[in-house]
């Protein structure tokens, strides 16, 4: 039995078949808070209130918690969660970010079920957006396969935003334009038939508008990732919540940064063919949720000089699985 | 006099017989030449990168042993009626076709 692997900044999705033509997602937040007690009555208090969180209990003493509860805990001291990941790779700027993804991956994909069983995990491309020499998918690309062949798998890894062409392009004939809205990156994919022909990233997304908008309103980023999870808000439209109602405006600046990035980027480029059909655009991610996203998006790419032709733009159809649901079909035939 | 034209004209016949290789012989001098020529993308294609290796980066075992776990397990599971089947058989098809 395959299994696919979404690899995000901020969610890590299994996917696998189920039985009667079902698939199973299995979603992890991909967050951490330590916590160092100070004295042995600390370290029992903290345990104590620990119970029924997600955690992990370090050979310093400290006590790392995983997921959503790290968030929590982090928003109810008034700080903000740690990310084992950054901008799609393994975070460099987090001592523990490696043992701390090891883990978390361990535990969400266990051990596999048989000999070598395939799996395909996805990665970003290299951004257009950014001269950085520092940015390194190889390196987070061997991290990843090197956890996953210690827990019996044939791990293989697919660009992000090719796995989603393979989720949603199927009724056109494996031929789009995908656009996955992470919360480091906004990874893009151009595909011809099965194949694709363009892949890159850009280096603006979710996470880019928390901060942002943690700025503009003094909170920090994680109380910002909460309302804005929770709230109610439509990009680019004015909102009562003062957070609420810089998130959308950012967003508004975040779509509007893309389109053109993605403009500049696909205009005259050697290796995209000529396509003689319009083409849809799928957009899915954790970023795409918001209402008015798509509307916005499409509104954007038609002001900024999209040089393809489109037939529509859509949202995946479950926007939080499908890179997963990707990585799993290609699992199945790589 | 007679002689002297005669000699003169000759010298004129023989350098005008001996300029196409004079010509020649200049037109190679100057494609061997190391800087005039060559264009830009030959140019590019002479220059050799520099290989950087970063010793820094190698990826060794990762070892989570450190870590105790607290007990609640990872993950949320989740069940959605999904047939795949159908576009995983039509993307083999396409990457069979392309070989």
């Amino acid at each position: 039995m395959a299994k696919g692997l979404d690899v995000g900044t901020s969610f890590i999705v299994l996917s696998s078949e189920g039985k009667g033509n079902k698939v199973e997602y299995k979603d992890f937040r991909d967050a951490f808070y330590v916590i160092k007690p100070s004295t042995p009555i600390a370290s029992k208090m903290i345990e104590k209130g620990l119970a029924g969180k997600t955690f992990v209990k370090d050979e310093d003493g400290s006590y790392i918690i995983l997921g959503k509860d790290a968030i929590e805990k982090a928003v109810e001291r008034n700080d903000s969660a740690k990310r084992p990941m950054y901008r799609g790779v393994v975070s460099s700027k987090e001592k523990d970010a490696r043992r701390v993804l090891a883990y978390i991956l361990k535990e969400v994909v266990g051990q596999s079920s048989s000999e070598n069983e395939k799996l395909v995990f996805c990665v970003p491309a290299q951004p257009v957006d950014q001269e950085d020499e520092d940015f390194d998918v190889g390196y987070h690309e061997d991290v990843v396969k090197k956890v996953l062949q210690e827990c019996g798998y044939e791990a293989r890894a697919i660009n992000e935003a090719e796995a989603l062409c393979y989720s949603e392009l199927a009724d056109d004939d494996y031929t789009g334009v995908a656009l996955s809205w992470g919360a480091g990156m906004v990874n893009v994919c151009v595909m011809l038939n099965g194949e694709p022909v363009l892949k890159f990233s850009t280096t603006k997304s979710g996470d880019w508008v928390d901060r942002m908008s943690a700025v503009a309103t003094g909170e920090t980023d994680s109380i910002v990732q909460a309302e804005k999870e929770q709230g109610d808000f439509t990009v680019g439209q004015p909102n009562d919540n003062q957070v609420l109602s810089a998130v959308a405006s950012y967003y508004d600046r975040l779509i509007d940064y893309t389109t053109k990035q993605l403009a500049s980027a696909l205009e005259g480029h050697k290796a995209l063919p000529k396509f003689k059909d319009p083409l849809p655009v799928v957009v899915a991610g954790g970023t795409s949720k918001p209402k008015g996203f798509v509307e916005v998006f499409k509104a954007k790419l038609e002001s900024n000089g999209f040089p393809l032709p489109v037939k529509e733009v859509r949202h995946a159809a479950d926007p939080l699985h499908a890179v997963a649901r990707g990585c799993l079909i290609a699992a199945q035939i790589l | 006099m007679m002689s002297f034209t005669l000699g003169f004209v000759f010298a004129i016949g023989y350098a005008l017989g001996r300029i196409d290789t004079i010509v020649s012989m200049l037109k190679k001098k100057e494609s061997d030449s190391f800087v005039a020529g060559v264009n830009r993308e030959q140019k590019k294609s002479f220059t050799r990168r520099a290989v950087d290796i970063d010793e820094s980066k190698f990826v060794t075992d990762v070892s989570t042993t450190s870590l105790k776990s607290g007990g609640a397990s990872l993950g949320t599971v989740t069940q959605t009626k999904d047939d795949i089947s159908s576009a995983t058989n039509k993307l083999a098809q396409l990457k069979k076709a392309k070989g």
